[in-house]
């Protein structure tokens, strides 16, 4: 079995460690003897539909957000959206996450249009949430660090990826932190999510198998380490 | 109003007493409060009557090392220096290092001031102090949780070091975009430093590396070197900005792992061989800030040799104790550019001994510790012995480490720094040398056990 990962503007889009999950979707799989191959797509890039099974998709600084917009809206977004309606997976972190949305208005600048892979919306705060957060959903109690201002609001077309148990989430408001809808995954939380939450990953590299190569039951992994750094993290306020 | 300023000094000075009186380390900052409440005009009137004017060095990484070895320089060619030397960065530190030093008729002690300076407080301190020459060492993402944007940080340097005096002199990192960009935006005249050691350039940005925008035209930069993070030699194919012109560098660089460093020094004294006491690349860009910073002090070469010759590593970078007839060498790490050129150095030198990592996530260290994913510790996957985890965040570094391919039968989990330490001792040879690698608060922890131990002065004192 083969995994071909894009890291979606590795280059521009890495804040927070957030190349760290692009590590450990290729380790978990290379452990269960799965060839991995990760592209980094960069601005500029052509970003080939068929090529890869998961794509991830960091958090930048408003800065490099505005390249990434752009670069998006000049066909990187078509052909990204047209990878999704093939079965890719798609991870995104913080900007990333405000950039599947439907739109993303920032402060002093122009709204930034999103690829409405997310039914949400988000709009720049004035409160910075940073900190440790803990939140309980459907796909398990997640751990990770946020750290953003934007305030994302969402859809009756998304599910958030929990509850707030500890921290902000995607707004200060409703509780909610995150969201998903199909194989379109967003969050704030950096940390980075994945290595603290195997499940998740499990979950996500799952689905990315199955766009080639049908139902796959990954057999599971000795996670202790990943355990005990998941309950460190919670018991930190 | 003299009677006010004197009055401020003096109780300063007297709160400084008993913060040291009462055995707590350090005791700047409560002076520096104390004082600047008492008279907030203290830091413009007091700097300026230093006679030979004042000297900042700011920026993420290596402003101690900078100043430190820059304050050697100054002190070697006779010049009394008035120095925020145990690195208390804020306004009150510098506040509470010119109340320490002063007659109370408010007559500064020294010929020259040089104040590290962090980095967010830069621009708030020029609103108050006229320097004679400002150090601008690096700009990395570095405790962003608690500075909130690299990019905010940015915008903020640029609007206060546009706006300067024009009798300012600027001297700047040219291996950095982001400053280089700075230096052209300037009034007053630069001075640039930079590195131009081919042999020693990374092949690609490494992944710690800030974006690597064009800081005039946000297109990509095209790299020709890369020497540490996103420092190098580069330029836009897109608007033609470039790394300035070098008016001083570092040249056939040759890294002696964790002890010391040779380079050819070019420019401004002409051409010189010199050996650092201090390891790695990071060093030979704080080598030449204060050199080019000694330039414009006007001081002559042999007080910038001899500055050279007395440094030697500061407390936690690559220091070395001698404990229960092994070595055991500490080193700082608090970010993931320092964090790699740690690791680059303890990977160029082979060593089966354990390796201590001892991660906190305290404010003093970050609280975010997802900058250990940005750091790469994939350069210690062809190490033999065990690497032992420790502190708030051991387990953290344990996925970390076993994601970066080292085998997880070698990394062990102790989260207690005593016994940690413990563990790693046993493990090294006698005769041997344990490496360490704590954060901030961890490395204070760790000073404290081994004071207890008689391993080091419990106290520690500049
Ligand atoms: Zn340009």
């Amino acid at each position: 079995m083969k995994l071909t990962i894009g890291f979606l503007y590795g280059r521009l889009m890495n804040i927070y460690g957030d190349r760290g999950n692009v590590v450990t979707l290729a380790q978990r799989a290379r452990w269960r003897g799965i060839d991995v191959e990760t592209v980094t797509i960069n601005a500029g890039d052509e970003l080939d539909p068929e090529r890869c099974d998961v794509y991830v998709f960091g958090g930048g600084q408003d800065r490099e957000q505005f390249v990434v917009a752009d670069d998006l809206a000049a066909g990187t977004g078509e052909r990204l959206t047209a990878a999704v309606a093939d079965g890719a997976v798609v991870l995104s972190v913080c900007g990333g996450y405000q950039l599947l949305g439907h739109y993303y208005r920032p402060h002093g600048h122009d709204e930034l249009r999103g690829l409405g892979l997310i039914d949400a919306h988000t709009i720049a705060g004035d409160t910075r949430f940073i900190g440790n957060i803990t939140l309980h959903g459907p796909l398990g109690d997640l751990v990770g660090f946020e750290n953003h201002s934007g305030c994302t609001y969402l859809g009756s077309g998304a599910l958030p990826l929990g509850t707030v148990a500890q921290g902000s989430g995607n707004n200060g408001e409703d509780g909610t932190e995150g969201a998903y809808t199909g194989k379109v995954y967003g969050t704030y939380m950096h940390g980075p999510v994945l290595p603290k939450n195997p499940a998740l990953a499990d979950r996500i590299l799952t689905e990315a198998l199955e766009r080639r190569h049908g139902p796959v039951t990954l057999p599971p992994l000795e996670d202790t380490f990943e355990a005990r750094a998941h309950e460190s993290a919670r018991s930190r306020p | 109003m003299r009677f006010r300023l004197a009055l401020a000094l003096l109780s300063g000075r007297l709160i400084g007493s008993a913060a040291r009186l009462s055995g707590r380390g350090g005791g700047t900052a409560l002076p520096g409060l104390a004082a600047n409440r008492l008279y907030p005009d203290l830091l413009p009137e007091m700097t300026g009557g230093i006679p030979e004017g004042v000297i900042l060095v700011s920026g993420t990484n290596g402003k101690t090392t900078t100043s430190r070895l820059l304050a050697l320089m100054l002190t070697s060619g006779g010049k009394r220096v008035l120095h925020n030397r145990t690195g208390s960065n804020l306004i009150r530190g510098i506040v509470a290092a010119i109340v320490a030093s002063s007659h109370l008729d408010g007559r500064p002690v020294g010929d020259i001031g040089l104040f590290e300076t962090d980095e967010a407080v830069l621009p708030v301190l020029l609103r108050q102090v006229q320097p004679r020459v400002i150090v601008l060492n690096n700009l990395f993402r570095d405790q962003l949780d608690r500075y909130g944007e690299l990019d905010s940080l940015y915008r903020s340097w640029e609007r206060a070091l546009t706006t300067l005096d024009p009798a300012v002199h600027l001297v700047v990192n040219a291996d950095d975009p982001a400053l280089a960009r700075l230096g052209e935006l300037a009034t007053g005249s630069v001075t640039y430093f930079g590195l131009d050691s081919s042999e020693l350039a990374l092949s690609e940005l490494p992944h710690a590396a800030d974006s690597g925008a064009c800081p005039r035209c946000k297109k990509p930069l095209v790299y020709s070197a890369v020497y540490v993070s996103h420092l190098g030699a580069y330029h836009c194919p897109n608007c033609g900005f470039s790394r300035p012109q070098l008016d001083v560098r570092a040249t056939e660089i040759v890294l002696h792992g964790t002890t010391d460093t040779e380079l050819t020094l070019c420019g401004l004294y002409g051409e010189h061989r010199l050996r650092m006491n201090v390891p790695g690349l990071y060093n030979v860009y704080n080598g030449l800030a204060a050199t080019a910073a000694a330039y414009r002090a006007a001081l002559p070469w042999d007080a910038v040799e001899c500055g050279y010759s007395g440094f030697s590593a500061a407390f936690g970078r690559f220091e070395r104790i001698h404990a229960e007839g092994r070595d055991v060498v500490l080193t700082l790490v608090k970010n993931p550019v320092g964090c790699n050129e740690v690791l680059r150095i303890l990977s160029s030198e082979p060593s089966s001994e354990p390796l201590l990592i001892i991660i906190n996530d305290q404010t003093a260290d970050g609280r975010d510790v997802s900058w250990l994913w940005d750091a790469d510790f994939e350069l210690l996957a062809s190490m033999q012995g065990p690497i032992i985890t420790s502190g708030l965040r051991a387990a953290d570094m344990a996925v970390r480490l076993k994601y970066a391919g080292i085998d997880p039968a070698q990394i062990h989990v102790e989260e207690r720094i005593r016994a940690a330490l413990r563990r790693a001792m046993e493990g090294t040879s006698v005769g041997g040398t344990l490496r360490v690698m704590p954060t901030y608060t961890a490395m204070l922890a760790l000073r404290a056990h081994m004071g207890e131990l008689g391993w080091v002065e419990s106290y520690w004192e500049e």
